[in-house]
């Protein structure tokens, strides 16, 4: 077990480790979207009261599910960082926040989006959609700050702390549709009980926020690939691994 | 299929516009999100690579003057 945890806070361990991942995982993930794509755009069938426009569902649902998903691994990274003082935890939760960033964006815009003929508005300030603003504003904040500091041991600190403490968002963006029921709709979905949507539509849903996640691990690991490439550059490991 | 034509496919009984445009925007960005960090590497890679050819080129071409000067120093140097 612990041989492992230090052969991933090895950089030359892991950037051999990542280059292969990725070279697996990039088929995988690209061949899990289209599929869950075209199966939720062309073969699910329409939902009876929403007609054509729940087919959002497919992306707006995975891309939510890994944003809130993908904070917690941002935020363990940030511990780790902070408490174990490990580089590559930095790098990895540096490595997050834009992929988290990017899939709040998708959920809120997408949900947008789906609004609009569902609900007859873009935007409303409920609180599963606020929540969810807040968790962009998380995503953006850690990106941020770690630019506003020139000093790169204290930035990663105050990221790392900024990442732990807004984690108090996410059981609230959980909860919001059942402690404060307005026009977003609660999960379709549940692990225990019977879930509240069809197979013919769920199996489509489930691979493809199985296709998300793989696409988040994709992103993440080529992120800190390109990330130990940029500051490795004056090592020999690097110079030994590209010649 | 779910769908007859291809038209209704775009159209979607009149969700078309939606359904497309929230598709177009995600597939645009996980092509970028998946593109950026290739690009960075490669330029990453391709920098380092012009470094270390450059470094065996300057340490070649030193020790082939190291070689080739010897006997013109002897020749330059002054006659005692």
């Amino acid at each position: 077990m612990w041989s492992i945890v230090h052969k991933m806070g090895s950089p030359p361990w892991f950037y051999r480790f990542a280059s292969t991942l990725a070279k697996w995982l990039l088929p995988i993930a690209v061949a899990a979207l289209t599929v869950g794509a075209v199966w939720g755009l062309l073969y699910a069938p329409v939902d009876f009261r929403q007609g054509n426009s729940y087919r959002i569902i497919f992306i707006h649902v995975p891309a939510a599910v890994v944003s809130l998903a993908g904070y917690y691994v941002m935020a363990f990274a940030g511990l780790v960082s902070l408490v174990w003082k490990i580089k590559m935890a930095d790098t990895a939760m540096r490595a997050v926040a834009p992929v988290g960033a990017a899939l709040t964006f998708i959920a809120l815009v997408t949900g947008a989006i789906w609004g609009k003929p569902t609900w007859g508005t873009w935007w409303v300030w409920d609180a599963r959609i606020t929540s969810m603003l807040i968790l962009l504003f998380l995503y953006l904040g850690v990106i941020a700050l770690f630019e506003a500091y020139d000093n790169k041991a204290a930035a990663a600190k105050a990221c790392a702390v900024l990442s732990l403490v807004g984690t108090v968002n996410i059981p609230i963006i959980y909860k919001s549709v059942d402690w404060w029921y307005s026009l977003h709709q609660p999960a379709s979905i549940k692990f225990t009980g019977e879930s509240a949507i069809d197979a013919s539509m769920l199996y489509p849903l489930l691979l493809n926020i199985g296709a998300f996640y793989c696409l988040f691990v994709l992103v993440v690991v080529l992120n800190m690939r390109a990330e130990l490439l940029q500051t490795h550059r004056q090592s020999a490991w690097l110079e030994k691994e590209l010649t | 299929m779910y769908f007859d034509s291809f038209s209704a496919v775009l159209h979607m009984a009149g969700h078309g516009p939606y359904v497309w445009s929230a598709y177009a925007l995600t597939s645009a960005i996980i092509v970028a999100l998946i593109v950026n960090p290739l690009v960075k590497a490669r330029a990453a890679q391709a920098a380092l690579r012009a470094e270390v050819r450059r470094r065996e080129a300057a340490a070649a071409s030193v020790a082939s003057n190291v070689i080739g000067s010897q006997p013109s120093e002897v020749e330059d140097a002054p006659k005692a």
